[in-house]
């Protein structure tokens, strides 16, 4: 329960830890000091006594040693309640922080009409199914975006006329759908040229006559997969729910003399390893679930010179476009013909560009720890993140070349999101001119821009196009930024935070990183508040 | 040749007359002298024969190295590998017969046995990045060194009062058995970065190349009969060794023998 009294405490004195109400419905909880965080400390013991919290997720620190963290689901009488739940980071001497969102004033019967076939049934008329091992349908009660709640079947639903993934809400009662977006996290499409060129080591297994593109050096398995352009191989691992487990040995990539030629193949794998090292190295994370879940990228599944066979959408997605599966499968698509342009780009093969690559295996991170939810706030912050990291990896194997721009090796010219200057691909680098509006899942895309340019000036430092000034630590010190992110999203982001609970979260990792009043918190302070962002 | 048969009976022989020529004159007092003593009866001194019987000494270290390179994780691994052989120790065996005026022929044999000890460099390639190789150093202790050497020389020997001193040179056929680096075990585990040698396991390689030796000896005889002696014996000899200890190896090459310093029992005969 929110107390008017906690929300004056937020208001009046910034750096005490609040908690903050949005409209009538939900607790947004950023508790890290003071009697904030004695209260919610007290308060989430309670709730999980009673049931109404239950334990998701238990990850020790891999930054700070001697700490832990947990993740805690808001149930409902057993039911989770969608988006809500709690990320509480203790030590030896008790809880240190607490964030999250918890809806409150929930009264939903929990009884469903229709049973979890009832809800596949509608699904299927729809031309839906259930798709991956988190596809349900799940018995949930769903925050109404007017306000309200309803029990309601999620499912993750693989639709095979349009090729898309979808998150499907449908009333437990009647049947009706009550919400849904978009699943695939995408990026957005662009135009691209050949292959870069560039030689690098393959980590690959002896297999039959010659090799395959299974890497067995890192500790996960990462494998690559050459769906050889056919198309029914890959509309058959899709209605098998995309689950790796449907991935074969003769799928995997394959090479006579190892020495491979195939760029889409070599740089999905390669890259592949590469962002599990800079997890590993740089956050001392074991890859996406943190506990070494085998990577599987697919690539060449549709011929890029068959895309006049395909619909726009199905362009966007299965060409131009790569995607996160879940279950740490990856989707690669091979681009378009060099001869054709999307809005007035090429496009490469998508695993040509590291940032890519590493873009969404960031989001199958993020899958595994915050699961931000891919719509609103929420979606930008997901979105934002993967761009984050992405920058990160690119920085921390390609020095030489790296930069600010997304997907810029692929997209050509140009690339498709700016950290730096997000307005120059038409994205808001402030809040105040956010994205409100129904596209792209409300604006996952455009407004990522608003919390990528705020890491940019953390880093780099400069005046805001607005005015605001930043003192960034320095590209010398950008590991600490990266580190601050890294910490504020995976470890006390909620599925449903918000912009401004992303700024507690990054301060607050800075504090607890590199000291209160350290160059890290004063340049993410400033950066988060130089977007607007409060 | 004077046969050691001949020679104990012979030496028989004057010990005889000597204890025949001490016992009339403890009959003096009591028997009539003799008109004149007998003759007195003197062995000769044995030097046809010299068994040379040395604790040697080799106090020269000898270095020698060897590389090799080959593919690993797609790029090359090299490993250079430095061996030093300490001081020898071991024993010395030669038999001298005197042919003609002291010239004759030798028949030795030596043993030498050093420690080895050593580094190992290695630089081995990153399994997962291009151009990033990684770099480990080892030392090496344990191994060994043995070189058995047969010498077969020209010798010229001469004797004076109680000294004996003898020069010889020839050939020398050698069995040089070296351990040498057979693969440096690795401590090597994601993410790969830092490369550490584990242990560095031998292999014993052997090899029997052909040199020659030049020497000389001094030694002292003892007694009256001058059959026992002892003495010293300056030794040099060498041949060039080339071992490898796998096929990606070059050769280490080093010089076998060098000089050694013995000293030891003689026996004449």
């Amino acid at each position: 329960m929110i107390s008017r009294r906690a929300l004056l405490c937020m208001c009046a004195a910034v750096a005490i830890p609040a908690v903050a109400t949005t409209g009538e419905r939900s607790a947004r909880v950023e508790a890290s000091s003071g009697a904030a965080l004695r209260e919610w400390s007290g308060r989430v013991d309670r709730l999980l006594a009673s049931g109404e919290l239950a334990v998701r997720l238990t990850r020790d620190d891999t930054m700070i040693p001697g700490r832990r963290h947990e993740r805690l689901a808001q149930l409902h009488r057993g039911v989770p309640v969608f988006g809500g739940e709690l990320t509480r980071q203790s030590d030896a001497s008790g809880t240190l922080t607490v964030f999250g969102t918890l809806y409150e004033g929930i009264d939903v019967d929990v009884a469903p009409r229709l049973g979890p076939a009832d809800a596949e049934a509608r699904l299927a008329a729809r031309g839906g199914r259930p798709f991956g091992s988190r596809g349900g349908p799940e018995l949930v009660v769903l925050p109404l975006e007017g306000g309200g709640y309803r029990l309601a079947y999620r499912v993750r639903a693989f639709f095979e006329e349009s090729l898309d993934v979808r998150q499907s809400f449908l009333d437990a009662a009647m049947g009706e759908l009550l919400r849904e977006y978009g699943d695939i996290q995408k990026q957005v499409a662009g135009t691209g040229t050949g292959v870069l060129g560039d030689q690098k080591k393959i980590s690959v297994a002896p297999g039959g006559s010659g090799f395959t593109t299974s890497d067995r050096l890192r500790p996960p398995a990462i494998s690559s997969y050459d769906f050889r352009f056919n198309l029914n191989r890959l509309i058959l691992f899709l209605n098998a729910d995309g689950s790796p487990s449907n991935l074969t040995s003769s799928d995997l990539g394959t090479d006579d003399d190892n020495v491979w030629t195939d760029g889409a193949l070599v740089d999905a794998h390669v890259y592949s390893g590469y962002v599990y090292d800079y997890f590993y190295k740089r956050h001392g994370r074991r890859g996406l679930d943190d506990a070494n879940i085998a990577v599987h990228s697919i690539t060449h599944a549709l011929r890029r010179e068959d895309w006049r066979l395909y619909s726009p959408d199905t362009i966007l997605t299965f060409f131009a476009n790569a995607f996160y599966v879940g279950e740490g499968v990856m989707y690669y698509g091979d681009g378009l013909p060099p001869n054709v342009t999307l809005y007035g780009q090429r496009v490469n093969y998508l695993a040509g560009a590291l940032d890519v690559v590493a873009h969404e295996l960031t989001h199958g991170v993020t899958d595994y720890t915050s699961r931000l939810i891919y719509q609103g706030e929420p979606g930008a912050l997901n979105e934002a993140f993967s761009d984050i990291m992405a920058t990160g990896v690119e920085f921390y194997f390609q020095p030489d070349r790296a930069d600010y721009l997304a997907a810029e090796d692929v997209f050509t010219p140009g690339g498709i999101r700016s950290l730096q200057n997000p307005m120059a691909f038409g994205d808001p680098d402030h809040y105040s001119i956010r994205y409100t509006g129904p596209a792209d899942n409300g604006g996952v895309h455009i407004n990522s821009g608003i919390a990528n340019h705020a890491f940019y000036l953390a880093i780099e430092g400069g005046r805001h196009r607005l005015g605001a000034s930043v003192q960034g630590v320095g590209a010398a010190n950008r590991e600490q930024i990266e580190r601050v992110f890294y910490r504020g999203f995976t470890s006390f982001l909620a599925p449903s935070a918000t912009f401004s609970q992303a700024r507690a979260a990054t301060i607050q990792a800075a504090r607890e990183l590199y000291g209160q009043g350290s160059p890290a918190e004063t340049a993410v302070t400033q950066a988060w508040t130089a977007v607007g962002v409060s | 040749m004077m046969g050691l048969e001949r020679r104990l009976a012979l030496a028989a022989l004057a010990a005889a007359l000597v204890t025949t020529s001490a016992s009339p004159a403890r009959a003096q007092a009591t028997t009539p002298k003799p008109a004149k003593p007998a003759a007195r009866a003197v062995a000769p001194v044995p030097d046809r024969f010299r068994l040379v019987l040395n604790a040697s000494f080799w106090p020269v270290k000898t270095s020698f190295s060897e590389s090799r390179t080959f593919t690993e994780y797609a790029e090359q691994t090299t490993i250079r590998t430095s061996y030093e052989a300490g001081t020898g120790f071991g024993p010395d065996v030669a038999l001298q017969v005197s042919l003609f005026r002291g010239l004759g022929l030798l028949v030795g044999y030596s043993y030498a046995s050093r420690d080895v000890t050593g580094q190992v460099d290695v630089s081995r390639p990153h399994p997962l990045y291009l151009d990033r190789n990684r770099s480990a150093s080892s030392e090496i202790s344990g191994y060994g060194l043995t070189e058995g050497a047969l010498h077969l020389d020209l010798a010229y020997a001469r004797a004076a009062g109680h000294l004996d001193w003898a020069l010889f040179a020839g050939a020398t056929l050698f069995q040089v058995e070296a351990d040498l680096l057979q693969r440096p075990a690795y401590d090597d585990v994601y993410p790969y970065d830092e490369l550490t040698i584990t242990s560095t396991p031998s292999t014993t390689v052997k090899e029997s190349p052909t040199g020659f030796n030049v020497g000389g000896r001094l030694d002292y005889r003892f007694g009256r009969s001058r059959r026992f002696g002892a003495g010293v014996q300056v030794l040099y000899s060498t041949a060039s060794v080339k071992l490898k200890a796998e096929p990606a190896a070059s050769d280490a090459r080093f010089d076998a023998g060098g000089l050694s310093v013995g000293a030891g029992l003689r026996v004449y005969f």
